[in-house]
């Protein structure tokens, strides 16, 4: 389908989370026309439940809008809305590739905050046209006007560029789409060079397989060709081509300059790897658009099903997650302690939470998520290096030359008086200030490197409490570097419980193993015997506590003939201990692993 | 359908004066003065459902509980009395027990007499305690002299007498209750049941603690009065012939223990349980529901269950384990590490090829049960 590219524009919008991103999108998609008023409900682009619910955009979704301009000209918009979390870094990096302008959506009221920063950078780093945008100029809390400044001191444009609107009341609305439509350049496309286009996200399809959503930087794409991903090396034939209107639309081709998607009948999203660029397998280009960056995990955690019985069905379920979810990984592993589960890795704790709750919710299953880990890279007497993603498996101290642990950079912006807070908090954590400077007379922005495990557990948690919730964090991957670190057992009457193993640094690992102790001395039912419970580092004690042993537990009264109620309860109650794991004679309820998670440090 | 075989009967009178604020049983204030002929004339009638049942069998117990049966009036009384006297004192087995269960300010000679004549021959009284503080907290109408006054009177005109105790209350402690078995045990009583105090929701004592107004005496505090009590009722004759119930040798409770060791038992009244041997069946607990059913002639039967062989097994357990002559070892033979570790934690001992709950192990039966039972 041919389209004069100086018609068209190609942009996303990037803002930090909750600056009102997604209803801009709806508005622009209103205005544009493209959804008629009984389709229109808030948040059109997220159609995932729990996107809808929490307010937070996880896939891209791209879309096509017709607008017709001031000039009479008609105009075609490609809008990509990508996730604004900074789990999702790798996603909105992509969509950016596909992008030619970015609206840089700024709260009016909160003003610019740490994922404003970082997605701002990554667009410049993609050459992207930046389009500032400030929200929610209906709100009473407001300060336009120094928003306006810190915007315009932060990318050096002119006041009179920032468009104000508010998403909500549609005020503005009019004025931005013109502004994209003057503001952002159109594509430079090459139809006759050899076919380059960019994947920036896919889903996978019953019928269709992976459909790869693409931006066509160079060449044509038709339903019939043969492709080939330069990254992956895998040939797919294409099925069916289209554009984004709410739903998909077939057409023969789409070209240089546009986006649309592509079916390639691929049994799964991981032979169509996001940020991969497709090709002609005929007539190959030369360098793909973007250099080839597989998602990798960073955090990992074991999930096992509460039910043992429900092992394959968790299985099952992990693995349609992945069907559309290429960031996901897991595999089997066994613990003493909670039977059969698999290794999960995520890219963050909110990919995480994502994929834990989509288990529990859609896939109906009960799960014990082990504390959240990182992958350390341990390093033998031998000189060996072996990759430790659950901590149990972490070698035995005595073989043992050094760990490393990934570090990143954090940035908070957070109002002044709460520096302080927040610096002792980041101190605990092992964090070191690199850098601070005020945003305005009253904002601080402070960047710090510490490693990743101090942050995962809950650190976003506690920044927001120490912050009265003003606070806002991001964090980039920084790279490994050996840490002092041990690993700490917990042991229930001498036998090592291996999902409550931790990986720790060596300063704070007496603190741990007696929290550790004192929070299941709280959870852990008293039982029939004496229960103790010790904290080891490789083999030697650091705390320990104990459990007294549970001495009346019995119907008095087993009278007037009534068994069967007897009976029942006792059912009842064989029903409540299959779901309790056991560690030796030890049995151990899952709220003791649900809570060790919470830990007070 | 089980047929000529001994027989045991209970019969469930529903009402009270007062509501006790520990009780969970059906009992209610009767408002009604015509309600407890009703009520007598619907127990006649509820026998007769099971005519076919009880023809050619004996009953070897018969028991009156509540509720107070004690508390019925006059009229219903006399009527109740001259029923069990012709139509169900000739089914009586030789020497079959018939006991009533009586509150002590409710205990008058003239009521003693009518049961007496109907053939009762063990009375069973709600002592409770002897503490007058501890009486008030129950909510019991009756003080310590009329406890006395009522045990003077039992063991005057009865010669097989049990009292009642509720162990471990706020208020309870070790010299209280060797209070209350001093005063029991100066008297000829024959047999003692002490419970340990349960608090169930939907009573007003349950409310209370879910609301915070007070909290129920610490389960190591009840521990050791509990094996303080069998140790001293041990010492005194009465030997622990299941974890509540204590007997001079050869006054065990011969209705109580068919309860326990499965042997068919018919309940009438409402919300009495019932047993064939294959099955359990049990009537409306609204006593007026229950009424109703059997003057329209319907079995006043509010649900049934057949036993399958897993529920047959968990019975025996768990019914057996509460008896001091326990269970065959070889009913647990799959459980034998279990059994191993309970023998070790002296909550289970071995006597000969049986097994059997300590005094530790009775105050942990439900654990044990839980894990023994497949």
């Amino acid at each position: 389908m041919s389209i004069d590219p100086s018609k068209v524009r190609n942009f996303c919008i990037v803002a930090h989370i909750d600056h009102g991103k997604s209803t801009l999108a709806d508005r622009l998609l209103e205005r544009a026309g493209t959804v008629a008023l009984r389709d229109m409900r808030a948040q059109l682009l997220d159609s995932m439940d729990l996107e809808q619910e929490r307010g937070i955009t996880i896939k891209s979704h791209p879309v096509r809008l017709d607008y017709e301009a001031s000039d009479g000209q008609e105009y075609v918009f490609h809008l990509i809305d990508t996730p604004g979390h900074v789990d999702f870094h790798h996603e909105v990096s992509r969509s950016l590739a596909a992008c030619e302008g970015a609206l840089l959506v700024v709260d009016a009221a909160q003003g610019i905050e740490a994922q404003t920063l970082n997605n701002l950078y990554l667009a410049l780093e993609h050459d992207l046209e930046i389009l500032p945008v400030l929200n929610k100029i209906d709100l009473p809390s407001a300060r336009p006007d120094e928003v306006t400044h810190e915007i315009v001191d932060l990318i050096g444009c002119d006041e009179s560029e920032v468009v104000r609107v508010s998403a909500k009341t549609g005020e503005g609305i009019d004025e931005l789409l013109e502004a994209i439509v003057r503001l952002v350049p159109p594509p430079k496309p090459h139809r006759d060079k050899p076919l380059r286009a960019i994947v920036f996200d896919s889903v996978f399809d019953a019928y269709r397989g992976t459909i790869a959503y693409v931006r066509v930087v160079d060449g044509i794409i038709r339903t019939g060709d043969r492709i080939r991903m330069m990254g992956g090396g895998q040939i797919h034939d294409v099925m069916e081509v289209g554009f984004f209107r709410l739903s998909q639309i077939k057409t023969e081709s789409i070209e240089a300059g546009q986006v649309g998607y592509v079916a390639t009948g691929a049994k799964s999203v991981a032979a169509v790897q996001m940020g991969d660029t497709i090709t002609s397998d005929a007539h190959p280009a030369e360098e793909p658009v973007l250099g080839y960056v597989e998602a990798k995990p960073m955090v990992f955690s074991g999930f096992y099903p509460i039910d043992t019985d429900d092992y394959v069905d968790l299985k099952e379920a992990l693995e349609k997650l992945q069907l559309n979810d290429a960031a996901l990984t897991f595999e089997p592993e066994t613990s003493v302690a909670l039977g059969f589960g698999f290794r999960c890795g995520f890219l963050g704790l909110l990919h995480l939470e994502i994929v834990q709750e989509r288990l529990e919710r859609e896939f109906d299953l009960e799960l014990i998520a082990t504390l959240p880990n990182v992958e350390y890279h341990a390093v033998l007497q031998d000189g060996t290096e072996v990759k430790v993603e659950n901590p149990s498996k972490m070698p035995d101290p005595s073989e043992l030359s050094s760990v490393h642990e990934p570090f990143v950079t954090v940035s908070v912006i957070t109002p002044k008086e709460y520096v302080g807070g927040m610096m002792t908090l980041t101190i605990e954590r092992r964090g070191a200030q690199t850098g601070m400077e005020y945003m305005d007379t009253d904002r601080v922005k402070v960047d710090f490197e510490m490693p990743l495990s101090e942050l995962v557990v809950d650190y976003f948690d506690k920044i927001k409490s120490v912050s009265r919730g003003y606070a806002s964090l991001d964090y980039e991957l920084l790279g490994y570097r050996e840490s002092d670190l041990v690993k700490l057992d917990i042991l229930l009457n001498g036998e090592p419980v291996d999902a409550l193993s931790v990986i720790v640094h060596r300063s704070t690992s007496y603190e741990w193993g007696r929290d550790l102790c004192r929070k299941l001395k709280e959870l852990l039912p008293r039982q029939m015997f004496e229960v103790s419970i010790q904290a080891a580092i490789g083999g030697r004690v650091i705390a320990r506590t104990n459990v007294k042993a549970l001495r009346k537990n019995v119907t008095a009264k087993c009278y007037g003939g009534d068994v069967s109620r007897k009976r029942k309860l006792l059912e009842k109650q064989k029903e409540g201990k299959r779901r309790m794991k056991s560690v030796g004679s030890v049995e151990i309820p899952q709220e003791a692993f649900f809570a060790v998670l919470k830990v007070e440090r | 359908m089980v047929t000529s075989r001994d027989w045991s009967v209970y019969v469930h009178v529903p009402f009270c004066e007062v509501r006790c604020p520990y009780c969970h049983f059906a009992c209610f204030v009767n408002q009604d003065p015509d309600f407890p002929l009703r009520y007598v004339r619907a127990v006649e009638r509820e026998l007769d459902f099971h005519s076919g049942r009880l023809d050619s069998a004996r009953i070897v117990s018969l028991y009156f509980g509540g509720g107070t049966p004690t508390a019925l009036s006059a009229p219903a009384r006399k009527e109740l009395c001259r029923w069990l006297g012709e139509e169900l004192r000739p089914r009586f087995a030789p020497e079959a027990e018939f006991t009533l269960e009586a509150n002590p300010e409710s205990l008058d000679p003239r009521v003693l007499d009518d049961w007496l004549e109907a053939g009762l021959n063990r009375l069973s009284i709600g002592i409770q305690t002897m503490h007058p503080k501890v009486l008030e907290f129950l909510g019991r109408r009756s003080t310590p002299a009329s406890n006395l006054r009522a045990l003077d009177l039992a063991c005057q005109r009865v010669d097989n007498v049990s009292a009642d105790l509720i162990v471990a209350s706020p208020l309870d402690d070790w010299t209280g209750l060797l209070r209350s078995i001093d005063a029991i045990t100066s008297h000829p009583v024959s047999h003692i049941s002490a419970y340990l105090l349960e608090i169930h929701a939907d009573t007003r004592f349950g409310r209370e603690v879910a609301q915070g107004l007070w909290q129920p005496s610490p389960n190591d505090q009840q521990a050791d009065l509990y094996l303080r009590l069998v140790q001293e009722l041990a010492d005194r004759g009465f030997h622990a012939y299941e974890l509540s119930n204590f007997a001079q040798p050869g006054r065990e409770s011969r209705h109580n223990g068919r309860y326990w060791t499965r042997d068919p038992y018919l309940g009438l009244g409402p919300s009495a349980h019932s047993f064939d041997g294959a099955h359990r069946w049990w009537n409306h607990r609204d006593a007026h529901r229950w009424c109703e059913s059997v003057e329209a002639g319907t079995l006043p039967v509010e649900g049934r269950e057949h036993l399958d062989r897993r529920a047959v097994r968990r019975e025996r357990i768990l019914l057996g384990l509460r008896r001091d002559e326990g269970i065959p070892e070889a009913w647990v033979e799959d459980r034998s590490r279990l059994v191993d570790d309970y023998l070790r934690a002296g909550l289970l001992e071995r006597v000969g090829p049986r097994l059997r709950a300590t005094p530790e192990g009775w105050l942990l039966l439900d654990e044990v049960v839980l894990r023994l039972c497949d």
